[in-house]
C-alpha cells in the first residue's frame, strides 16, 4: 500500500501554535531513568550523581538504578538502597528537580531473560528470586505497583525477555520500553512489544556507568526520556510514568531537546480509551528549539501510514485516520535534521464491536490461553465486576476493580487457577458510577 | 439376584469422588426437561419418569408403560436445549429399558482474534445420548444403570466423553430411597490431548408419597467433586388429578445468580394414553430466566 507522504508549507507551519490547546495542560520535562553510581558498577555515591544531573546535565529528573541482579561487589545492598532513597527524597526539589531512587533487577547472560528498572519501591527485591524467573520478576513488579521499564531489550535470548512475549496479566506492571539507550536503539523491540499485545510508552535513558548522569553524549547524540506532567513532582512524574505520557529522545546537538506529544481524540498518548468506528482526531506537536526538523512519521498498529517532511522548528500536525473493530495505537517518530530522533508513546484507542455495542465479549473469541473482556464503559464509571459464568450457572471466576482504566483480563481458568473445560461461558459486567449502575452481559468460547 | 444388587451397592458407595475437579459443565446433565428444571438437583429423588438426560436408573424399574416425550429449554444469551426420551418396559417384568437423546446450542457469537479484529460467527454444539436400564430385584430393592455420551462441536475442536450412572433404590409403601452414583468413567477427552477428570457425584434422597400420591415431597444431598455439597428438596402437589404443581429448592452456593426456587407445572389427561403437557421456570437473576416446555405421551 503507497503511503501518503504531505509536505508543509512554511507559512502554514509559522502560523500554528506551538502546541495545542489540551496540550498545555500539561509541562514537558527531561529525565534519565537509568544510571548507575559506585553502588554497583558505577561511579562515586547518590550525592554526587543526582547533583551533577541538577546542576551540570540541567535535566528535571534523575534516577539512579543500581543492579539488584547480580553477585558481591555488583550488587546494591538493602543499606544502600535505603540511603539512595533517602539522599533522593533530600535532594529533590518539587518544582526543580525529582530525583528518583530505582533499582535494575533480572538477569543476563546464561538462562536471563533481560534487565528492568523498577522505581520507588520501598525495599530491594529479592534478586534470587527475580533474577531466575522472569514471570516471578513480573510478579513481583506488579505487587509493588511501581511503574517500571524494559531495559535495552536486545535481540539476544538473555535479553529480550522470552522474546517480549505478552503476558497480559502483567501489562500493568511493566508499561515502558526503553526505546533509546546511550547509542543502542530499540526501535524494532519497541514495534514488536506492541505487536505482541503490551501496551507500553517510550523512554530513552543513557544508562550511566561513568559520572556523567544525564550527559552522556554519544555518536548519535543525547538520549533521555521527555515526560509530560502537571508538575515537577515526584508523584506527579510517578503518575506520568504510570500512564506512560512520555517519549523517548536522542538529541543532537545535546542541547536541542524535542518537545513531542501526540493526542488522539484529546487522549493523551499513553492512554488507552474505546470508541466507536470512524475517524480519530490526531493532534501531533513537536518543536525543536536548536535544529529543524525534517520529517515526521506516524506508525499505526506497526505499520507506517502516513509522513509529513519538513523542515521546521515547530509543528502542528493535524489529521484524521479511521479506525474499525478491535485494538489499534498509535504514534509518531521524528526526524531532526542534526540527526535527533524522537518516538512518542502511542495512543492506545479500542472499538468494540458495533453489533455488540451493549454485550460484553473477549478478544480473542474462542478464548485459548486467555483474553481481555471487553465492555463499553459508562461515564463517571468508578468500579468495574466482571464475572464468568459456566453454562450451569456457576460462577467460575470473579474480577473487581476500582481502576476503570486497566484491562480485565480472565487469563481462562477458575478462580482457583484451575483451566477451563471447552464451552460456553457468559460474561457479566457490572459498571458502577456516582450516578448509575450498568449490567452488561455476553457470551464468550473456551476452545483449546 | 441379591449377589447382583449387593454388588452394585457395593460399587455405588465405594466410589469416592477422585481429586479435586473444574467446575465443567457435562452437558448430559444439564436440565433439559420442565421437571428437571423446577426440581434441579432433586429430580433424580423425585421422579419415577426419565425424560431427559438424568435420570435415576434404578427407578425406572417402577416404570412399566411405555412412554415417549420431547421437551425443549430456553436458556439465556439465546442458548437453547431440547431433548427426546422414551421408555419400554420388557416383556415378564425383566425390568424397563430407558433412552434419551439431547442437544444444545449456544446459538452464535461473534469471533474475534487477539486485537479485537472481526473473525465472523462462530457457534458451539453439544450432543448427549444416554440409555439405561432398571430392574426390581426383590422385595423392594432395585437398581439401574445407564450409560452415557456427550460430543461438544466446537469451531475445528470437538470433545467427547462417556460416563455411567449406577442407582439403587428401595420403596416401601409410600416411601422410597435411593442412592445414585452419577458420572462414572474415563477421563473427557478435551480436543483429543488434555483429559479432564470426570466430576463424579454421588446422591443419596428420599421420596415421600402422601394422600393417594396426590402430594409428593422429596430430599436429596448431592456430593459432586470439585463442588460444594448441595441439598435439595422437591414437592409436587396435584390439588386435582388432572393437575400438578412443582416446586423445587436448591441450596447452590455456587450458583450466587440462581433462585434456590424452581417451579413448574403439568397437566394429564388420562385414559388408554396418557397425555401430558409440562412447564418448568427457573431465574437466573441477573443471568436470565430458563424455561422448558415438554409434551409426551404415555401408553
Amino acid at each position: 500500500m503507497k503511503r501518503p507522504i504531505r509536505f508543509l508549507l512554511a507559512a502554514a507551519v509559522s502560523a500554528a501554535v506551538a502546541h495545542g490547546s489540551s496540550a498545555a495542560d500539561y509541562r514537558c520535562f527531561y529525565a534519565n531513568l537509568h544510571a548507575h553510581c559506585g553502588y554497583s558498577d558505577g561511579r562515586s555515591t547518590p550525592d554526587t550523581a543526582f547533583a551533577y544531573a541538577r546542576d551540570v546535565a540541567l535535566v528535571h529528573v534523575q534516577a539512579l538504578t543500581d543492579h539488584n541482579n547480580g553477585g558481591a561487589g555488583y550488587t546494591i545492598s538493602p543499606a544502600q538502597y535505603a540511603n539512595v532513597r533517602l539522599v533522593a527524597d533530600t535532594i529533590t526539589r518539587p518544582g526543580a528537580f525529582v530525583a528518583l531512587a530505582g533499582q535494575e533487577i533480572g538477569s543476563m547472560g546464561s538462562g536471563g531473560f533481560g534487565h528492568l528498572n523498577v522505581w520507588e519501591v520501598p525495599e530491594l527485591s529479592m534478586y534470587y528470586n527475580t533474577q531466575s524467573s522472569l514471570v516471578a520478576c513480573y510478579q513481583w513488579i506488579a505487587s509493588q505497583q511501581r511503574p517500571a521499564q524494559f531495559n535495552h531489550p536486545g535481540a539476544g535470548d538473555d535479553n529480550n525477555f522470552n522474546n517480549l512475549h505478552y503476558y497480559p496479566e502483567f501489562e500493568p506492571a511493566v508499561g515502558l520500553l526503553e526505546v533509546f539507550n546511550q547509542d543502542y536503539t530499540f526501535t524494532d523491540q519497541y514495534l514488536h512489544a506492541l505487536a505482541a499485545g503490551w501496551q507500553i510508552g517510550a523512554t530513552g535513558n543513557q544508562d550511566n556507568h561513568y559520572s556523567d548522569w544525564g550527559n552522556h553524549n554519544g555518536t548519535l547524540g543525547v538520549a533521555l526520556t521527555g515526560i509530560w506532567a502537571d508538575t515537577l513532582t515526584k508523584p506527579a512524574i510517578l503518575d506520568a510514568l504510570r500512564s506512560r505520557r512520555t517519549f523517548a529522545l536522542r538529541s543532537k546537538p545535546a542541547a536541542g531537546r524535542m518537545q513531542l506529544s501526540l493526542l488522539a481524540d484529546g487522549h493523551w498518548m499513553g492512554e488507552r480509551y474505546l470508541r466507536k468506528a470512524g475517524a480519530v482526531a490526531l493532534e501531533i506537536d513537536a518543536r525543536s528549539p536548536d535544529s529543524s526538523m525534517k520529517r515526521l512519521d506516524l506508525y499505526s498498529d506497526g505499520e507506517l501510514v502516513d509522513s509529513l517532511l519538513i523542515n521546521q522548528k515547530v509543528v502542528s500536525w493535524r489529521l484524521s485516520r479511521d479506525v474499525g473493530t478491535g485494538a489499534h495505537y498509535f504514534l509518531v517518530k521524528v526526524s531532526q535534521g542534526g540527526g535527533g530522533t524522537a518516538w512518542s508513546s502511542p495512543a492506545f484507542v479500542e472499538v468494540p464491536p458495533e453489533d455488540d455495542e451493549d454485550k460484553a465479549v473477549t478478544w480473542p473469541t474462542p478464548v485459548n490461553e486467555g483474553a481481555r473482556v471487553v465492555y463499553r464503559p459508562i461515564d463517571g464509571v468508578t468500579r468495574v465486576a466482571v464475572d464468568i459464568y459456566n453454562l450451569a450457572g456457576a460462577r467460575v471466576w470473579r474480577s473487581v476493580t476500582e481502576n476503570p482504566a486497566a484491562s480485565i483480563y480472565w487469563d481462562g481458568r477458575d478462580s482457583r487457577g484451575v483451566p477451563m473445560p471447552n464451552g460456553v461461558y457468559v460474561i457479566l459486567v457490572e459498571q458502577q458510577s456516582p450516578t448509575q449502575t450498568k449490567l452488561t452481559k455476553g457470551k464468550t468460547m473456551v476452545a483449546r | 439376584m441379591r449377589s447382583l444388587a449387593l454388588a452394585i451397592s457395593i460399587a455405588a458407595i465405594a466410589v469416592v469422588p477422585a481429586a479435586a475437579q473444574n467446575s465443567g459443565v457435562l452437558y448430559w446433565n444439564m436440565p433439559t426437561t420442565p421437571a428437571q428444571l423446577a426440581f434441579a438437583a432433586s429430580s433424580a429423588a423425585m421422579s419415577d419418569e426419565p425424560q431427559g438426560l438424568a435420570a435415576n436408573p434404578a427407578a425406572l424399574a417402577a416404570v412399566s408403560w411405555r412412554s415417549l416425550s420431547t421437551a425443549g429449554v430456553q436458556w439465556w444469551e439465546g442458548i437453547y436445549g431440547g431433548s427426546v426420551g422414551a421408555t419400554l418396559p420388557l416383556a415378564k417384568r425383566r425390568g424397563t429399558v430407558w433412552a434419551a437423546l439431547g442437544y444444545w446450542s449456544s446459538g452464535s457469537m461473534a469471533g474475534y482474534d487477539d486485537r479485537g479484529a472481526p473473525l465472523g460467527n462462530i457457534s458451539a454444539q453439544a450432543v448427549s445420548g444416554a440409555a439405561g436400564y432398571g430392574y426390581q430385584l426383590f422385595g423392594g430393592f432395585a437398581a439401574g444403570l445407564a450409560l452415557k455420551f456427550s460430543a461438544l462441536t466446537l469451531p475445528q475442536r470437538r470433545d467427547l466423553g462417556f460416563a455411567a450412572d449406577c442407582g439403587a433404590q428401595y420403596r416401601w409403601r409410600s416411601l422410597a430411597a435411593a442412592l445414585l452414583v452419577q458420572d462414572l468413567g474415563p477421563k473427557y477427552p478435551v480436543n483429543g490431548a488434555d483429559r479432564a477428570t470426570l466430576p463424579t457425584a454421588v446422591s443419596l434422597g428420599g421420596r415421600l408419597s402422601l394422600w393417594r400420591e396426590r402430594i409428593t415431597v422429596a430430599a436429596q444431598y448431592t456430593a459432586r467433586d470439585g463442588e460444594r455439597p448441595q441439598p435439595s428438596a422437591g414437592l409436587a402437589v396435584s390439588p386435582v388429578p388432572l393437575i400438578t404443581v412443582r416446586v423445587g429448592l436448591d441450596g447452590q452456593r455456587d450458583r450466587p445468580q440462581m433462585s434456590p426456587l424452581g417451579l413448574g407445572l403439568a397437566v394429564r389427561t388420562t385414559g388408554k394414553q396418557d397425555y401430558t403437557i409440562e412447564y418448568g421456570y427457573r431465574s437466573h437473576g441477573d443471568l436470565g430466566r430458563v424455561q422448558a416446555l415438554a409434551l409426551g405421551i404415555s401408553f
